[in-house]
């Protein structure tokens, strides 16, 4: 016989789960949620047994713990998950309390008594630890348990029951023994920095398969635990929601932008918008949007504002209301970057869109929780990656103080990251502020290098000439050149670093 | 009188849930104290079956003995068993006392202490789920003849 045993994968009910557990829940596996206090065990365990169970696969859940059962019925049933409907059909609790007075051969039996009696699929047992401290008082606490779980495993296994012991473990090396039997061993904490905090989720194991390494963060709603798997099994799992090929352009909806982009921006590109306060970087990317709208495209707005009520762009807000742009707005504290590509990913998905704002990188970094502070620059580069791997073309503002002694584009050392920069200055000339516009780098093209005025106008961002006639512009206060300096013909593109083919006049 | 007197103690309660009806189908028409004591207990039997394997012997106990505590002031005589409630259910003392009782006193003070537990649950667990594993209590009594509008 050469045929290798399939292993059945069941998929958990519990968004993102599968994902991170490499590809499902392995059935008749026998498997270890642990975790400190109030980091969501029973609520995952039960989220997966509410997916998972059927009257002709049904569960059973034992509970065994200082939270009495009526109290855990009580907060579990606010969860969309619970069904009321599934108990006693799909579902039995078998409270164990009454059983703990004896030993763990006593429990054992209860156990097998019960499993016979309903031939469950899945068997959850809660809390583990509980069991392991009732039975700490009769003589060799460590060598029973772990006989106790031997035995339990090896029923349930023969049972085909896919089991979930439940304990509350604050030291990972605590139990060890359990820890070496369990094919699975979910670990659940909570992160605590500052006065944030975010729960992540780890699978310290998982036999037969390769769950995704490292911490996942994942959130506790009314619609029970939402895992956030790493951006880049994400856009794995997206669709492509692209249709353009990556060489073609679209317009940014400027009119002499898309020329001094060297004919628009590439399909599938990232673009960094960089200039200080009020130099007009949202009404730049509220002119994207709009132009996408134009060619018949979607978009999404990710706004990441300490303010709700603050007033939005009028072109953007019809956007939304229309449903062509779709706005990602949590307001939700603490956000990781996984959950913020999950949002974004989910909304390019629905609307199919192809442009995505991301406005302000200053107001993206605010709402990350402390904990993701330090990893920023990390953080970005997924996003990036993300949306790239979704082909959509980004567009993401930066706020950038004006100093006009050294040219910089961003505050976060992304300037790297991003396939195009554009820069935004405020110049002062004959007593005005006037401001000025250049394209900085557009990846593997051609584009032009001017400094050129813009104005913006009630229909938005207008284009306006160079100064051929001032020099050191990017200090803010540029002088006039001395009339030998100027060139024959002073409104030439002899200054345009690598001439692209709509090249202005 | 018995279907009356259960039928009249409904008034006290907002909702039978079929306790009522439950109770005078099982104790029968003109039943006497002892019956309806009878028909109480096996209720409670139920219950008991229905709730102690989820909740724990012990928790449908304390509910139990609640129950008793909040209509202790309608019905004084119930202080003993009250007293009495340890770590399960002690339904031989209930029996006993309800069969001293009037039929009217036995079957209002019957009534009473399911109706009060089942709200005490409801009060804990939501009424669905209350009504999920209790049903097979008194589920086949809820296509019995509906409880009859109290006398004036």
């Amino acid at each position: 016989m050469t045929a290798k045993v399939p292993i059945n994968r069941l998929a958990t009910g519990v968004s993102g789960l599968d994902e991170v557990l490499g590809g499902g829940l392995p059935e008749f596996s026998f498997n270890l949620i642990a975790g400190p206090p109030g980091c969501g065990k029973t609520t995952l365990a039960h989220q997966m047994m509410f997916a998972l169970a059927t009257p002709e696969h049904p569960a059973l859940y034992f509970t065994a713990m200082g939270e009495p059962p009526l109290k855990m019925l009580r907060y579990q049933q606010q969860f969309k998950f619970f069904d009321s409907e599934l108990l006693n059909r799909s579902i039995r609790f078998v409270d164990l309390t009454d059983t703990l007075a004896g030993d763990l051969d006593q429990v054992l039996r209860r156990i097998v008594a019960e499993v016979e009696a309903h031939n469950p699929a899945f068997v959850f047992v809660d809390s583990f630890r509980s069991l392991a401290h009732a039975s700490g008082a009769a003589g060799n606490p460590q060598h029973n348990l772990q006989q106790f779980v031997q035995q339990l495993g090896m029923l349930m296994t023969s049972w085909q029951a896919t089991t979930f012991l439940i304990g509350e473990y604050v030291i990972e090396t605590d139990a060890s023994p359990v820890f070496t039997m369990a094919d699975g061993l979910i670990w659940l904490r909570q992160s605590v920095q500052r006065n944030s905090m975010v729960r992540k989720m780890e699978i310290m194991k998982m036999r037969g398969q390769a769950p995704l390494p490292g911490l996942h963060t994942f959130r506790i709603s009314a619609a029970g635990i939402q895992v956030f798997a790493p951006a880049g099994v994400a856009v794995a799992a997206a669709i492509n929601a692209t249709t353009g090929a990556l060489s073609s352009r679209l317009s940014m909806g400027v009119p002499r932008l898309d020329d001094m982009l060297g004919g628009g921006l590439p399909r599938g590109y990232s673009v960094l918008v960089a200039g200080p306060s009020g130099s007009g970087k949202s009404i730049l990317a509220a002119a994207f949007l709009a132009e996408g709208a134009r060619c018949g495209e979607t978009g999404i707005i990710a706004a990441f504002e300490q303010d709700p009520h603050r007033s939005r762009n009028r072109v953007v807000a019809d956007l939304i209301e229309s449903d062509r742009v779709g706005l990602v707005d949590s307001r939700a504290s603490d956000l990781s970057i996984d959950e913020i590509v999950g949002l974004l990913l989910s909304e390019v998905r629905r609307l199919k869109a192809s442009r995505v704002v991301i406005d302000s990188l200053s107001g993206f970094e605010l709402s990350l929780a402390p904990t993701f502070h330090d990893d920023f620059r990390e953080s970005l580069s997924r996003l990036v990656t993300a949306m790239a791997g979704a082909g959509v073309t980004l567009l993401m503002t930066s706020e950038l103080e004006d100093r006009y002694t050294d040219l910089r584009f961003s505050p976060y050392g992304t300037a790297f990251m991003t396939d195009a920069i554009i820069v935004q200055r405020y110049i002062e000339v004959d007593s005005r502020l006037l401001r000025v516009m250049a394209v900085v780098k557009v990846r593997a093209s051609v584009h032009s290098g001017e400094l050129r005025l813009f104005s913006i106008e009630a229909d938005g961002i207008r284009i306006g000439e160079r100064l051929p006639d001032q020099e050191g512009l990017l200090g803010g206060r540029p002088t006039r050149k001395r009339a030998s300096d100027l060139p024959a013909s002073a409104t030439g593109a002899d200054d345009v670093e690598s001439p692209g083919p709509g090249l202005l006049p | 009188m018995s279907v009356q007197t259960v039928s009249d103690s409904l008034s006290m309660g907002s909702q039978s849930h079929g306790i009522t009806a439950t109770l005078a189908h099982r104790a029968g028409t003109g039943a006497d104290a002892a019956h309806i004591a009878d028909a109480v207990v096996s209720m409670w039997q139920e219950i008991d079956a229905a709730l102690a394997p989820i909740i724990g012997q012990r928790g449908v106990a304390m509910l139990y003995k609640r129950s008793l505590y909040l209509i202790g002031p309608a019905h004084p005589w119930l202080a003993g068993t009250y007293a009495g409630v340890q770590a399960a259910t002690d339904l031989v003392a209930l029996k006993a006392v309800l069969a001293q009782q009037s039929s009217a006193n036995a079957a209002a003070a019957g009534v009473a202490v399911l109706q009060t537990f089942y709200e005490l649950l409801v009060s804990l667990i939501g009424p669905s789920l209350t009504e999920r594993l209790l049903c097979s209590v008194w589920g086949n009594s809820l296509s019995g003849p509906p409880a009859q509008d109290p006398s004036p």
